[in-house]
């Protein structure tokens, strides 16, 4: 096999220089487990940027660290710099909870609050004090229309969240985080408990998203990431191995081993 | 095959059988004290102040007197519980100190009634000089249900997913809006009814408030907190001990057949406030 | 571990082998017997016909391929080149049959001058050669092979125009022995084209990059 280090990965697009996210040199502790190996990534503004590898590669630990989650599990441990905006996310004065407003985040499971529908929008913009009465109202409005729920649940506002389907729901949490008004959505494999046709509509929203905000998806399912993606990075055993154009790594990878992954001879 | 059958169904069988044994005792119990207790039960009863002289009269001084040590019981024990729990659930890490403070709440929640009765009685009555009064039976009796306020809320707690907190969390919220707004939102419900749990516990003990109450036989309402009180259970001790004075035992009867109404009542409610919840959640 | 679209992988190749086997057997009966001037178009029509049904059923192999498959990478551009390269193989069926047609509509060149069949016989030979070399690096994946094709296919366009020259200072004796092996070189030439878009595909698989050799 061939020796991976971050010298040999291939980036398409190192040259970028007004990077949204730019992680740099960022390594990740789990305890004595070293999650993240000297990741050096660039993200785009307004693109879709997938991040596919095998389970426990750290694709998860990677966005995470975006909007510094990480800092929640017992024990672990970051070193090195993600800068957003140019902005130093790491530095010791971050105000983490204005950061994670504005880096919005979808989970694997969709996860509304027990709430309503109506709620489960308005938490967001109520625990940061953005909005109140009317304002309110057409904040959940608009961010239920963003997310292209607002038809299915304009008469419903005010019924469990749980009674929704499972496409509906993993849009209702699409719609929650945009209610904060965030630049960035992290999605954790959002669509890995949906059915196809759900699937389906939840990457057409993400790539109708993407005119507007900076979309980091983490996905398994390689063909999603062909289809939803502008960027693809391929992170093996903590490390980047292959970064580049999501057209040109699927056609023609780089690195054996991602050409190894993606065709399904490990994984 | 037939074999395989029969032993099925005979399994079945025993099965209900034992089943219906051990709900009918309930049952059992309550008929017994209805057939027994509804002789004296009347408007008087429920109205009046017992008559120690003759073991007549009425029990409402107890009635109240219950109420206001559940009360105070709860007041004193829902607050620290729920925060305890909030602490030990959304804020400790996980290391030897919690491991021991969770030792003790399991241990404390076992203690004989009989340790905190003589603890209230000498501690709180004598040495601190609060009296054989609501407030050191109402302190005493919380010592009993505290612990069992912090296991009921710390798991309903932990029972909330951790995708729900997660999800406040990467919204923005800090620690203490998500354990508001969500963690202590959903698990209202179940903190509640465990609550609710705890106030039968407290409502039904005896040995604290006969040791560090009252004598149960107090024809009076307590005007202030360092007074003695009377209550229910220790009535229905008292009246029940007085041998083969009938009018005293047909009202112990009556003491206990209110007491098992006035906790029917607080089962009943807690499983009203549960179904309520899970119904507003369905739809 | 083998992978599932393995299997489809190896029947696809296999079926391009043979195409290939087939596509340099109808090509060499279309050059050899213009170059002995004898009629071959009934063998040749044959042939010409079963390359095409044949890369038919390559096309449907392949999209089943990616309709059940969803390759990437190497996969993918292993089942797109094949389609081309199965294309490839029907055209030079196609040529072929043009080739052989001209003798039933003008004839053999056994009357034209001997510089005239010289000609025709060295570039025949040589496109010939292309179209073996085109099948044996297909079979082997050989893209340095594929690559030597660029040579040989400029050789064979210099012998097109230095031919065409030729003919306009010496004119031959009839009509028909120009127009007639104007055509054939014609053909030829466009052979040694597709040949080089064969070792274009197979340099593709291997690199990935999207070369011209021509």
């Amino acid at each position: 096999m061939k020796q991976i280090s971050t010298k040999n990965c291939t980036h398409d697009d190192l040259m970028v220089n007004d990077a949204k996210i730019d992680v740099r040199k960022l390594n990740v502790w789990f305890g004595d487990n070293h999650v993240l190996k000297d990741i050096n990534l660039k993200i785009r503004e307004k693109t879709v940027t997938a991040i596919m590898g095998p389970s426990g590669c750290g694709k998860t630990t990677l966005i995470r660290s975006i909007n510094r989650m990480n800092d929640l599990i017992n024990g672990s441990r970051t070193l090195g710099e993600v800068y957003i905006d140019g902005y130093n996310i790491y530095e010791r004065n971050t105000n983490v909870y204005e950061l994670r407003r504005k880096i919005g985040m979808v989970f694997q499971k969709p996860n509304p609050f027990p709430k309503s529908i109506y709620e489960n929008v308005a938490f967001g913009p109520k625990i940061h004090k953005m909005a109140r009465g009317k304002e309110l109202d057409d904040i959940v409005e608009k961010s239920l229309k963003e997310a292209a729920l607002w038809d299915e649940v304009k008469d419903r506002l005010h019924n469990s969240a749980f009674s929704l389907s499972g496409g509906q729901q993993q849009r209702l949490c699409i719609a929650r985080a945009l209610a904060v008004k965030p630049e960035i959505i992290l999605m954790d494999e959002p669509c890995s408990s949906l059915d196809p046709t759900a699937t389906a509509r939840i990457e057409a929203l993400l790539r109708r998203l993407s005119e507007k905000y900076t979309v980091v998806i983490v996905t398994h399912n390689l063909q999603q990431a062909a289809r939803v993606s502008d960027f693809t990075a391929f992170l093996y055993m903590g490390k980047l191995v292959e970064y580049g154009d999501t057209k040109r790594v699927f056609e023609n990878p780089q690195s054996e081993l991602t050409e190894k992954y993606i065709t399904g001879e490990f994984g | 095959m037939i074999g395989a059958q029969k032993e099925e169904l005979i399994i079945k069988i025993i099965l209900w059988i034992v089943s219906l044994i051990s709900v009918s005792s309930f049952f059992v119990i309550f008929l017994y004290m209805f057939i027994n207790g509804s002789r004296v039960i009347s408007l008087e009863f429920l109205t009046t102040a017992p008559n120690p002289i003759f073991w007549t009269g009425g029990i409402f001084p107890q009635i109240i007197g219950s109420l206001y040590l559940v009360a105070l019981c709860t007041v004193i024990a829902a607050p620290l519980g729920i925060l305890t729990a909030i602490y030990l659930s959304e804020y400790a890490v996980d290391n030897l100190i919690t491991k021991i403070a969770r030792f003790f709440i399991v241990t404390l929640a076992g203690i004989p009634t009989i340790v905190i009765g003589l603890f209230g009685l000498a501690f709180l009555a004598y040495r601190l000089n609060l009296g054989i009064s609501l407030f050191s039976a109402g302190v005493a009796l919380s010592f009993l249900t505290i612990p069992w306020t912090i296991t009921v809320s710390e798991e309903a707690m932990r029972a909330v997913p951790k995708e729900y907190r997660e999800a406040a969390l990467a919204l923005g919220a800090t620690r203490w809006q998500t354990t508001w707004h969500i963690v202590l939102k959903t698990a209202a419900p179940w903190i509640m009814t465990g609550i609710l749990l705890g106030i039968g516990k407290a409502l039904g003990e005896t040995t604290i408030p006969l040791m560090c109450g009252g004598s149960g036989l107090e024809t009076f309402i307590p005007r202030s907190l360092f007074e003695p009180v009377g209550s229910l259970p220790v009535y229905t001790f008292i009246f029940a001990t007085q041998g083969n004075v009938s009018s005293a035992y047909d009202r112990a009867f009556g003491g206990s057949l209110v007491l098992i109404l006035m906790f029917l009542l607080i089962s009943v409610s807690s499983l009203i406030i549960r179904n309520r919840y899970q119904k507003k959640m369905r739809t | 571990m083998s992978r599932l679209i393995d299997t489809g992988l190896e029947q696809l190749a296999s079926m391009l082998s043979h195409m290939g086997e087939l596509a340099y057997k109808t090509v060499s009966f279309s050059i050899i017997s213009c170059i002995e001037g004898t009629d071959s178009h009934e063998q040749v029509q044959n042939l010409s016909e079963t390359l095409v049904s044949m890369a038919d059923e390559v096309e449907d192999k392949a999209f089943e391929l990616i309709s059940r498959f969803q390759p990437v990478a190497s996969d993918l551009r292993i089942i797109k080149s094949y389609m081309k390269i199965a294309y490839d193989f029907a055209r030079y069926g196609r040529y072929a049959l043009d080739i052989s047609q001209i003798y039933e509509r003008l004839g053999g060149i056994n009357k034209c001058e001997d510089w005239i069949k010289e000609a025709i016989r060295e570039m025949g030979e040589k496109t010939l050669s292309m179209v073996g070399v085109s099948v044996k690096s297909l079979k082997s994946h050989d893209a340095k092979l594929a690559k030597t094709l660029a040579e040989t296919e400029k050789e064979v366009d210099t012998m097109y125009s230095r031919y065409l020259d030729r003919l306009v200072e010496n004119a031959p004796s009839t009509n028909r022995c120009a127009i007639l092996t104007v055509l054939v070189t014609r053909y030829l030439e466009r052979i040694a084209d597709h040949a080089t878009y064969i070792g274009e595909s197979l340099v593709y698989i291997a690199t990935g990059e999207r070369i011209v050799l021509r």
